[in-house]
């Protein structure tokens, strides 16, 4: 794919695999059920987390990777 | 009270896109893409909400009763990853449109491939896996409309008024219509649902407490897995990916990657669209899973209309009446972008393409608009008999878009693509699909994955097995 050539797009591939990966959290925590700030279960607060941190990496992608192709 | 906010509700919309036909130049690109002139705001709403539909009103508050909490998840940090798409699809979907004037998903696929077969293969699929998912805010609207009026409109009574009034000022105003609508209904959809939560919650003690209660009562729908254990990790790993692959495929969305004015507002929209789940997407699940204390043990169809319920037990008669138009707008601006994409594909893809004599853009606008009303009929046909849940129509028609996907990111990305082989993983996609679905196929082959996973797995294969060993080069 040739939005993945050149070590920039790899690099970009590698770090939204990776917050995708922590979003797989069966794969590293068990959480119990919970109701916790709100009311909420405490392991709905940690996908917020990786949500925002998502958002955080797109802002980024968006203003120094994307580009008109 | 109730018929009062609706008539006002529906003048004002009627009166705004009465407006947008005086912008309508009767040109294809007038009608159908808005000129290609839509910037950040104007273009994030259209996109909001043609994709948060009554699968969102509706759907989400259904499903967040039946399987609780991590159904937000699954909504709000699988839609946002899917602003990817804005950039892997919809990046080259705006570069190649604005330089060669598509207008539909398969003329693009065409010039890049030269294959008139994968060309109508691509609209056939559009058509017929969008009309579930249009059909769906039918049965929405109806659902609506007879829970608001306490039963005075009947189901189907309802579904049919609102598509009469949708099919009204497509038909009129075309894209400039639906987008002008779509901001105005895409704002009132966010902060009605805001509003809904809070009076309801208020009602029920606060969320906390009212969260709590639940919790007592019903501790798997604050469970990591959900009720039954539903999210399994494969599941989970399903139904996060899934929508990176669906969402770009639906052509009212392929659409509007047409109509960014520059790359700039692409990417402004595709930030939004990554930020705004996070807030919005907890609302409707909120409301579906305290509907556990106001009612509980319902099943299947009844679960989807706990939103509407807890409206009607919970806050006063004017205000339920109110949250519901917001339901009404989300329904309606879904519903006229999809009978306006789906318009123009069989416009374009179908008759300009089978005419011995080149169509004028004013007959194209014509026919155009002629099959708006030829769809929404058969959204109210799918309509008449639905689906078990809102959930179950919605899947099924998500799927077999997303089928698509690995042809369209091969076109769009790669260098070369087999056509054969392109047209291969198409079939063998769809009809893997609906093995899956109606069991023909053994349940042990999906490894624990939902279907589309697997299915989604097998396309990709061919594609990349037919460019790798019988490469041919795109079309530039």
């Amino acid at each position: 794919m040739n939005f993945l050539s050149g070590k920039k797009g790899l690099g970009w591939f590698c770090v939204f695999a990776a917050v995708f990966l922590l979003s797989q959290d069966f794969l590293f925590c068990r959480w119990p059920p919970s109701s916790g700030l709100l009311g909420l279960p405490g392991w709905l607060w940690w996908f917020v987390f990786v949500h925002v941190v998502f958002i955080a990496v797109f802002y980024l992608f968006t203003k120094y990777f994307w580009r008109e192709p | 009270m109730v018929y009062l906010i609706l008539i006002a509700y529906i003048t004002v919309t009627f009166a705004g896109s009465l407006l947008g036909t005086k912008q309508v130049t009767g040109t294809p690109e007038g009608y159908f893409l808005a000129n290609r002139n839509l910037r950040t705001l104007a273009l994030f709403f259209t996109i909001l909400a043609t994709n948060f539909s009554a699968f969102y009103f509706l759907g989400f508050a259904g499903e967040g009763y039946r399987t609780g909490y991590p159904y937000y998840v699954v909504m709000a940090l699988g839609t946002a990853l899917a602003c990817l798409s804005f950039f892997i699809i919809g990046t080259k979907v705006w570069k190649l449109g604005k330089e060669n004037g598509f207008i539909t998903p398969s003329e693009l696929i065409y010039a890049r491939t030269k294959s008139n077969t994968l060309r109508l293969l691509f609209a056939l699929i559009m058509l017929i896996f969008t009309l579930p998912y249009l059909a769906l805010q039918v049965v929405g609207a109806g659902y609506i409309l007879e829970n608001i009026t306490g039963g005075e409109i009947p189901y189907f009574a309802g579904a049919s008024l609102l598509t009469v009034f949708t099919i009204v000022y497509t038909f009129l105003g075309g894209m400039t219509s639906v987008a002008r609508t779509d901001l105005k209904q895409g704002l009132m959809m966010v902060v009605l649902m805001l509003a809904a939560v809070v009076v309801i919650a208020t009602d029920l003690g606060g969320v906390k407490t009212a969260n709590a209660s639940v919790f007592e009562m019903a501790p798997e729908l604050f469970s990591r897995g959900g009720t039954n254990g539903f999210y399994t990790p494969q599941m989970w790993f399903s139904w996060l990916i899934f929508w990176i692959f669906c969402i770009p495929m639906f052509p009212q969305i392929f659409m509007r990657f047409y109509i960014a004015k520059d790359l700039k507002h692409l990417q402004q929209s595709a930030l939004l669209y990554a930020i705004i789940p996070l807030f919005i997407s907890i609302l409707p699940v909120i409301i579906g899973v305290l509907g556990h204390l106001s009612f509980p043990g319902l099943t299947g169809k009844e679960a989807d209309q706990i939103l509407p319920m807890m409206l009607v037990k919970h806050s006063p008669e004017w205000f339920g009446a109110l949250v519901m138009t917001g339901a009404l707008a989300a329904f309606m601006s879904t519903l006229d972008s999809q009978m306006l994409a789906l318009s123009t594909i069989i416009t374009r893809d179908f008759f300009v393409h089978f005419s011995k004599t080149p169509l004028s853009l004013e007959r194209q606008v014509k026919i155009g608009r002629l099959s708006v009303i030829g769809f929404a009929l058969a959204g109210l046909a799918i309509a008449w008999q639905p689906f078990d849940t809102i959930f179950d129509m919605g899947k099924l028609a998500f799927s077999g878009l997303a089928v698509l996907f690995p042809v369209a990111l091969a076109a769009m990305r790669w260098k070369t693509l087999h056509n054969g082989f392109a047209i291969f993983s198409i079939i063998a996609g769809e009809l893997l699909l609906l093995g899956f679905y109606y069991q023909w196929l053994p349940g042990s082959w999906l490894l624990g994955f939902e279907p589309f996973i697997i299915v989604l797995a097998v396309c990709f294969g061919i594609v990349a097995l037919g460019t790798w060993q019988l490469p041919s080069k795109l079309k530039s």
